[in-house]
């Protein structure tokens, strides 16, 4: 039985590797990350391009297959139908179907998600307006622009109130007055009881909207760190100069091999 | 690639040589086929080996193995393979009203290892057991022949086989000389059309000297060649334009050539049971 | 259970369906088959007699080239384009198991093939009448097991496009549905002509390859003959189950195992 004590997602030594071409080694993506995001928490998930990033999220959604550790969502091992089922999840790059409106493409993934007729088309319709594609319900996605389909994403991500949403980029091809909309809308959703787990690199967002951020480089965690008062006061510019120190530091020590 | 793929291909080449290995079992020669299951044969084979040349050629072919199919009234008829004697195979598979050594290309359910489904073969396409099915009438296959000779002008068997099933209509003689007439101005030098026109004036028109051109040409062009580069069916036209000479010029009342006419073809076919019968009655008399 | 199961097959399905719909391939297959069938119907009409059997024989062709035709890329594009266009991750972030979303893509690729037979179907049925040739009632027939013959070419379609690449599984697939009637006639002849081993692997490789000449109605419904029993149509229906089952678990297999 599931108690707020049950984090919303636990990693214990993920390891991630992808196959060489012909008989060249595996690459490794992960190495070993460790983390715990508990209930109602808003963490940041940050690192340099190719950090590995992107492959802990995949992992978390069950669309690699780790090659060694356990990754629990509620207490369900990710990938599962139970899991998934917890899991609001923005992908990092996305396209939807060109030929398809906002609205078809919400009922295509609340009717898999198994939300009733009537409630889906109500939900679709706020979240549209949520996001700020309120008129643009009937509209085909093909003549969508970037950030656009970023906010169709959101709302998608938003269907059915998930317990966990899992972002990769989630401010990718938005424009700044979006961004500060999607930050407001992010904060309420945290407020209901949300927990976030997001990638991005706009550190603004970062450290405005998380109560943790993590670190990784080279497939490790390097650093957990609370957003302090400190970082927060500085906004972007704290939190870049904790980002880039740390990293270089690590880099240097030799650890991160 | 991965070493997986590599697995993978080298079982696919171990299957092919295993496949090539099996097949290499049947027989492909056969023995005493009749001829038009030998002329159908050289056709299909003519018609795999045309796969890559024009498409003319095949389509013209196509429709000729079509025609086939439409007289036994979509049954698919073979020529038996003389490996393709199961211990349990019965006459049901082969032959024996007339067919020569031919078989459906469905098997019988008698020789059949693969019991429903095979039943279900049987069922799905059109099937009678070789001695028993009907035939259509070769005039239903009449758009096939006017087809092939327009896809393939030279397509000489199209004319000729053509000609005979439209002269089987009412009325239908003066079109099947005009459809030949077309065929010879599009392969003047093929002696099989001229032998065609010839024996169809003689035979069937009774129409004797305006048959003699025709009938002398047809020899003309087979004496100039040499025998051994001649065909089967180009033979076989030769001779039927030698007896259809001979017994026209009988009928016509010309003794003398008829008699020279039935000389030289027996001195081309010795056998000749018509030139003989010819020689018996005039110089007999 | 089963009914969640159904929303999610009907619902990937449909989405496929709308998806292609709008895209105007059925358009294009339309257009494309009224003119093969209409040119099909005036070559007739050099004939004197047996234009019928002529033009029956030629709108089934054009029937069965171009139903197979559509089929193969219907299905074997429906997973490599989700997979290449990252749609598949939206959809496969929801509760739903990766078995699922292939039958769903099954379902979707096998309607629109039969969509596309429908109208292919209809042109001919349109043309035949319009010429006062008669089909009989063995049409029906025919159009219903060339269904069940799409459905297991778009299994097939399916289950290569997961262990290939789409071009290599759209060749694949439409090699096999011409050549396995050659194919099968000639494992027959070898079965028929050897002994031992040899005969047991022509056996199976015979019963192992989806004969999709077995649905093959076209030369009975060409010559005029009557409708077949029931119990074929019935008798066809398990065996083309059978070879869906197998296919599909086939894509499972290894699409189960596929980092997206």
């Amino acid at each position: 039985m599931e108690t707020a004590s049950v984090p919303a997602l636990r990693i214990e030594g993920l390891q991630v590797s992808y196959p060489g071409r012909w008989f060249a080694p595996r690459k490794q993506a992960v190495r070993a990350i460790d983390l715990v995001v508990g209930q109602g928490e808003t963490i940041g998930f940050l690192g340099p391009n190719g950090a590995g990033k992107s492959t802990t999220i995949k992992s978390i959604l069950g669309f690699v297959r780790p090659d060694a550790g356990r990754i629990e969502v509620f207490g369900q091992p990710a990938g599962s139908v139970a899991a998934r089922a917890a899991i609001g999840y923005l992908p990092e790059v996305a396209l939807y179907y060109p030929y398809l409106t906002p609205m078809e493409t919400l009922r295509l993934y609340g009717r898999l998600q198994g939300i009733a007729s009537a409630p889906l088309r109500r939900q679709s319709l706020e979240l549209l307006e949520r996001v700020g594609l309120a008129g643009k319900e009937n509209q085909r996605l093909g003549t969508f622009s970037k950030g656009q389909q970023q906010r169709l994403g959101v709302a998608q991500a938003l269907l059915g109130g998930p317990r966990l949403l899992v972002l990769d980029e989630v401010s990718s091809g938005i424009d700044p007055l979006g961004r500060r909309e999607l930050r407001d809308l992010l904060r309420d959703v945290a407020k209901g009881g949300t927990s976030i787990f997001f990638s991005s690199h706009e550190l603004d967002e970062v450290a405005q909207l998380c109560d943790r951020v993590v670190l990784v480089d080279r497939g490790r965690v390097v650093e957990e760190r609370r957003m302090d008062a400190a970082l927060r006061a500085g906004i972007g510019s704290a939190l870049e100069t904790w980002f880039v120190d740390r990293l270089v530091a690590e880099r240097a020590s030799g650890k991160a091999a | 690639m991965r070493g997986s793929h590599v697995v993978g291909f080298a079982l696919a080449g171990i299957a092919l040589a295993g496949a090539s290995a099996v097949a290499r079992q049947v027989r492909p020669e056969v023995e005493a086929v009749p001829r038009a299951a030998r002329s159908r044969d050289r056709v299909a084979e003519a018609a795999r080996s045309t796969l890559f040349g024009t498409f003319r050629t095949s389509m013209a072919d196509f429709l000729w193995l079509k025609v086939d199919r439409v007289v036994h009234n979509g049954v698919d008829v073979r020529a038996a393979a003389e490996a393709s004697h199961h211990d349990d195979a019965t006459d049901a598979d082969h032959d024996d009203h007339g067919h020569g050594a031919e078989e459906t290309v469905v098997r019988a359910r008698e020789s059949d290892w693969r019991g429903i489904l095979g039943d279900i073969e049987r069922a799905i396409q059109p099937y009678e057991p070789i001695g028993t099915h009907v035939h259509r009438d070769p005039r239903e296959a009449l758009p096939l022949f006017r087809l092939m000779t327009t896809a393939n002008p030279g397509f000489v068997d199209g004319y000729v086989t053509g000609a005979y099933v439209l002269s089987r209509e009412p009325d239908g003689l003066d079109r099947a000389l005009e459809f030949l007439r077309e065929g010879e101005r599009n392969n003047p030098r093929d002696l099989r059309i001229a032998s065609a026109i010839g024996t169809m004036l003689t035979r069937k028109a009774r129409r004797h000297d305006d048959a003699l051109p025709y009938l002398v040409r047809t020899i003309e062009l087979a004496v100039a060649r040499d025998k051994s580069t001649l065909s089967e069916d180009e033979l076989e036209a030769w001779q039927d334009a030698v007896r259809a000479l001979a017994t026209g010029r009988m009928l016509a009342g010309d003794k003398a050539f008829a008699i020279r006419a039935a000389k030289a073809g027996l001195a081309e076919f010795p056998d000749d049971p018509t030139c003989k019968r010819v020689l018996a009655e005039l110089e007999g008399k | 259970m089963v009914g969640r199961k159904a929303v999610v097959w009907g619902t990937l399905a449909q989405a496929a369906v709308l998806d292609s719909i709008r895209r105007k391939d059925m358009a294009v297959a339309g257009i494309l088959s009224v003119l093969l069938v209409a040119g099909a119907g005036l070559l007739g009409r050099f004939g004197v007699r047996g234009l019928e059997l002529f033009l029956k024989d030629a709108s089934l062709t054009v029937i069965e080239i171009l139903s197979s035709v559509m089929a193969v890329l219907f299905s074997t594009r429906q997973v490599p384009e989700e997979i290449a266009r990252r749609t598949a991750l939206p959809l496969l972030a929801r509760p739903i198991g990766r078995g699922d979303f292939l039958i769903g893509k099954f379902l979707g690729a096998w309607a629109l093939a039969c969509m596309a037979l429908a109208l292919f179907g209809g042109i001919v049925a349109g043309m035949a009448w319009a010429l006062g040739v008669g089909l009989g009632q063995i049409y029906i027939q025919y159009l219903l097991l060339r269904a069940l013959a799409l459905g297991v070419l778009c299994a097939l379609g399916i289950a290569l496009s997961c262990w290939t690449t789409a071009p290599a599984a759209t060749t694949l697939a439409l090699v096999l549905s011409v050549g396995t009637g050659t194919f099968g006639r000639a494992l027959m002849l070898v079965e028929g002509s050897s002994e031992g081993a040899a005969r047991n692997i022509a056996r199976t490789a015979w019963l192992a390859l989806p004969q999709f000449n077995l649905f093959d109605l076209k030369e009975k419904v060409a010559y005029g003959w009557p409708p077949v029993a029931g119990w074929v149509v019935w008798g066809l229906a398990a065996y083309a189950a059978l070879h869906c089952f197998v296919l599909l678990a086939l894509a499972n297999a290894r699409f189960q195992r596929q980092a997206l």
